[in-house]
C-alpha cells in the first residue's frame, strides 16, 4: 500500500475536512471584526438601480416581492430576502411578499416583522403579504387581469380589497417592479406571462447555484439585475451602505472558497507528485 | 386598457361568512362527487372523460394566447376568465394536495399496523404530521389564546403558538437548513476529491470554475484589487474575468440548453394535452 506523503495528501479523511470547514466558516461568522471589504459586481448594481429607478419613478405603484423559498435556502434567500426589503422600506416604497411555497408566507413575513418598526411600516398601508398561493402559473396569468380577483385574500385571510394599499391595484399595469427571490427555475413563467407583455421590470435573486440560468435574460434586458446568493446579498448591502448579517456570511463564504482551492491544489499536486514518483519506480 | 370586469358566475366576488363556508362545502362536495362518479364509471369512459377535461383546461388557455387581441390592448375575449380559471386551478391544486394527505397517511398507517420492516418511521411521520397539523390549524385560528400548560415546573403558561414556534422554528426550519447546509460539507469533500487535473478539458473546467468562484466573492476582488480598475490589467481583476466566462462563454451555452429544453417542453406539454404520454394512468388499468 502507497503511503508517501503525496498520496496521503490526495486522501484525506473526509472527517478532518469536515471539521477544518467548520472552523473556516464559523470564524468568520463568530467573530464580526473579520470582514473583507465588499466591492459590488456590475449585476448587484445593475439590480440596485433597477430597484431605486422603478420606485422613484412610480412612487405610488407597488412592488411585488416574491418569496419562492422555504427554510432549505434561507441560508442564502433570506439574505437577499433581508437586503432588498430594507431598500424598499428606505425608499418608502409600497411592497407586497407573496410565495407560491407554503413556508415562505411565514419566512417573508418573519422579516418585515423584524425591519417594519425601523421604517414605520405598516401592514395594509405600507405592504401586505399575499401569502401563498398553488398553481403558480394559472395564478399569474390570473393575475395579470384581475389581481385581487384572483388572490381573494391576503395572509391572514382578509380580502384583498379591504386593505388600503390596494386601492388602487388592479392588474400588474399597477406593478413598478418585480423581484424573484428564489431557488428555482421560476424566472421563466414571471417573463413570459408578465414581463414580455406588460414590460415590468424584473429583478432576480436566485441561489449561487441558479445564477447562470439567469445571464441570457440579462444579457437580452429581460431582467434588470441579477443578486447571486449570499455573496450577492452582501454586495447589496455594501450598495445600501450597512454592514449586515450577509456582509459576514459572504466573508464566512470567502473563507470556505479559499479552503475548496487550497484542497483542490493540495490534491492536484499530490496527484502530479504521486504520478511523478510512480513513474520514478517504474524507471528504476 | 383593460376590459372592465363585470361581476358574474365566472368572475365572483369572494363571499365572506356564512356564505363563504356554504360555497367552500358545496366546493368539496362537488369535489367528492365528481371524484365518486369517476370511480362509478367503467374505465373506458372514466379514460375519455380525464382526457376530454384535461384538453378542455389546455384548450383555454391556447386559445387565450393565440386568439387575436383587441387594437391597441393585450387582451381578448377569454383574457377576463382567467381569474376564474386561475381559481379552478388553484382548486384542483387544493384537492390533489388533500388526495396526496390521504395517500401517505393510509400508507404509513398500513405500515404501522402490520408492523412493516422500519414502521417507526412510519410513526414518527404520522405523529408529526398530527401534531404539526393541530397546531398550526390552532394557530390559524386561535392565535394565542389556546392554553396548553401551566402552573408545576413552568414559570410561564405554555400556549398553542409557543409549541407551535417550537415546532415550526426549532424543528421544521431547522432541520430543512441543516439538510442543505450537510451537501455544503459533502461539496467541499467531493470537490477536493473530483477535481483532478487529467485531461486538457478537465483542466479547463477547473480554471474557469475557480476564476468563477473567485469572481464571486470578495475574496477574489480583494486578491486582484490592487489592479487598476481601467485599462488592460483591470482584465486580468477576477470579477472581470468571472465576468467574461458568464456573459460570453456560459450565455451561450445557457441559450442552446434552454431552447433545448424549451422544444422537450413543448412535446411533452403537447403529449398531455392530448393524453398521449405514455404511462397515462388508465392505460395501465384498461
Amino acid at each position: 500500500m502507497n503511503n508517501s506523503f503525496w498520496h496521503r495528501a490526495q486522501n484525506i479523511n473526509p472527517k478532518i475536512l469536515y471539521v477544518i470547514a467548520m472552523v473556516v466558516i464559523a470564524v468568520p461568522l463568530l467573530n464580526p471584526r473579520t470582514t473583507l471589504p465588499i466591492s459590488p459586481n456590475s449585476q448587484t448594481k445593475k439590480a440596485f438601480d433597477a430597484v431605486e429607478s422603478a420606485v422613484k419613478a412610480n412612487p405610488n405603484q407597488l412592488v411585488i416581492l416574491d418569496c419562492q423559498w422555504s427554510a432549505s435556502t434561507r441560508g442564502e434567500n433570506q439574505f437577499q430576502t433581508e437586503a432588498i426589503m430594507e431598500h424598499l422600506m428606505r425608499l418608502h416604497a409600497k411592497f407586497a411578499l407573496m410565495g407560491f411555497v407554503p413556508q415562505s408566507r411565514i419566512l417573508s413575513q418573519k422579516i418585515a416583522d423584524r425591519l417594519a418598526p425601523k421604517y414605520g411600516y405598516r401592514y395594509g398601508i405600507d405592504y401586505i403579504n399575499w401569502g401563498f398561493k398553488p398553481a403558480f402559473e394559472q395564478t399569474l396569468k390570473g393575475m395579470a387581469v384581475d389581481i385581487p380577483g384572483t388572490l381573494k385574500e391576503d395572509a391572514t385571510h382578509k380580502p384583498l380589497v379591504s386593505f388600503p394599499i390596494m386601492r388602487d391595484v388592479k392588474n400588474f399595469k399597477d406593478v413598478s417592479l418585480i423581484v424573484e427571490v428564489t431557488p428555482s427555475s421560476t424566472l421563466d413563467s414571471w417573463l413570459g406571462l408578465v414581463q414580455g407583455i406588460n414590460h415590468t421590470p424584473v429583478v432576480y435573486a436566485p441561489t449561487a447555484v441558479m445564477a447562470p440560468e439567469g445571464y441570457p435574460f440579462l444579457d437580452s434586458g429581460q431582467i434588470s439585475g441579477i443578486i447571486t446568493g449570499v455573496a450577492g446579498a452582501g454586495d447589496y448591502e455594501a450598495l445600501l451602505k450597512t454592514k449586515g448579517s450577509a456582509t459576514q456570511v459572504a466573508t464566512s463564504l470567502s473563507a470556505v472558497y479559499a479552503l475548496i482551492i487550497f484542497l483542490i491544489i493540495i490534491g492536484n499536486v499530490g496527484y502530479y507528485a504521486s504520478r511523478a514518483a510512480e513513474r520514478k519506480g517504474f524507471a528504476e | 386598457m383593460q376590459h372592465p370586469i363585470n361581476h358574474n358566475f365566472f368572475t365572483a366576488i369572494p363571499q365572506h361568512g356564512a356564505v363563504y363556508w356554504l360555497y367552500v362545502f358545496a366546493t368539496v362536495a362537488a369535489g367528492i362527487g365528481v371524484l365518486a362518479l369517476l370511480q362509478i364509471i367503467p374505465t373506458r369512459y372514466r379514460k375519455a372523460t380525464i382526457a376530454l377535461f384535461t384538453f378542455l383546461g389546455g384548450l383555454y388557455y391556447v386559445a387565450e394566447f393565440f386568439l387575436p387581441t383587441e387594437k391597441g390592448t393585450s387582451v381578448n375575449a377569454l383574457t377576463e376568465y382567467q381569474p376564474f380559471v386561475g381559481t379552478l386551478s388553484q382548486v384542483i391544486g387544493a384537492f390533489t394536495v388533500g388526495l396526496g394527505v390521504i395517500s401517505l397517511v393510509g400508507m404509513h398507517t398500513r405500515s404501522v399496523v402490520r408492523q412493516r420492516a422500519q414502521w417507526g418511521y412510519s410513526a414518527c411521520l404520522i405523529v408529526a404530521f398530527l401534531v404539526m397539523t393541530v397546531f398550526h390549524l390552532l394557530d390559524s385560528y386561535y392565535g394565542d389564546h389556546v392554553i396548553i400548560g401551566q402552573g408545576g415546573i413552568l414559570r410561564a403558561a405554555i400556549t398553542n403558538h409557543d409549541v407551535y414556534n417550537f415546532l415550526f422554528k426549532g424543528g421544521l426550519n431547522s432541520l430543512e437548513s441543516a439538510m442543505f447546509a450537510l451537501i455544503g460539507f459533502f461539496i467541499i469533500s467531493a470537490s477536493y476529491r473530483a477535481f483532478r487535473i487529467r485531461s486538457f478539458e478537465a483542466s479547463l473546467l477547473m480554471i474557469s470554475a475557480l476564476v468563477v468562484m473567485l469572481g464571486q466573492v470578495t475574496l477574489g476582488t480583494w486578491l486582484t484589487g490592487g489592479l487598476p480598475t481601467d485599462g488592460p490589467y483591470a482584465n486580468f481583476r477576477f470579477e472581470n474575468m468571472a465576468q467574461y466566462i458568464l456573459l460570453n462563454i456560459n450565455t451561450p451555452a445557457q441559450r442552446a440548453v434552454a431552447f433545448g429544453i424549451a422544444l422537450g417542453t413543448l412535446a411533452t406539454s403537447l403529449r398531455l394535452w392530448l393524453s398521449l404520454e405514455r404511462g397515462f394512468y388508465f392505460d395501465q388499468e384498461s
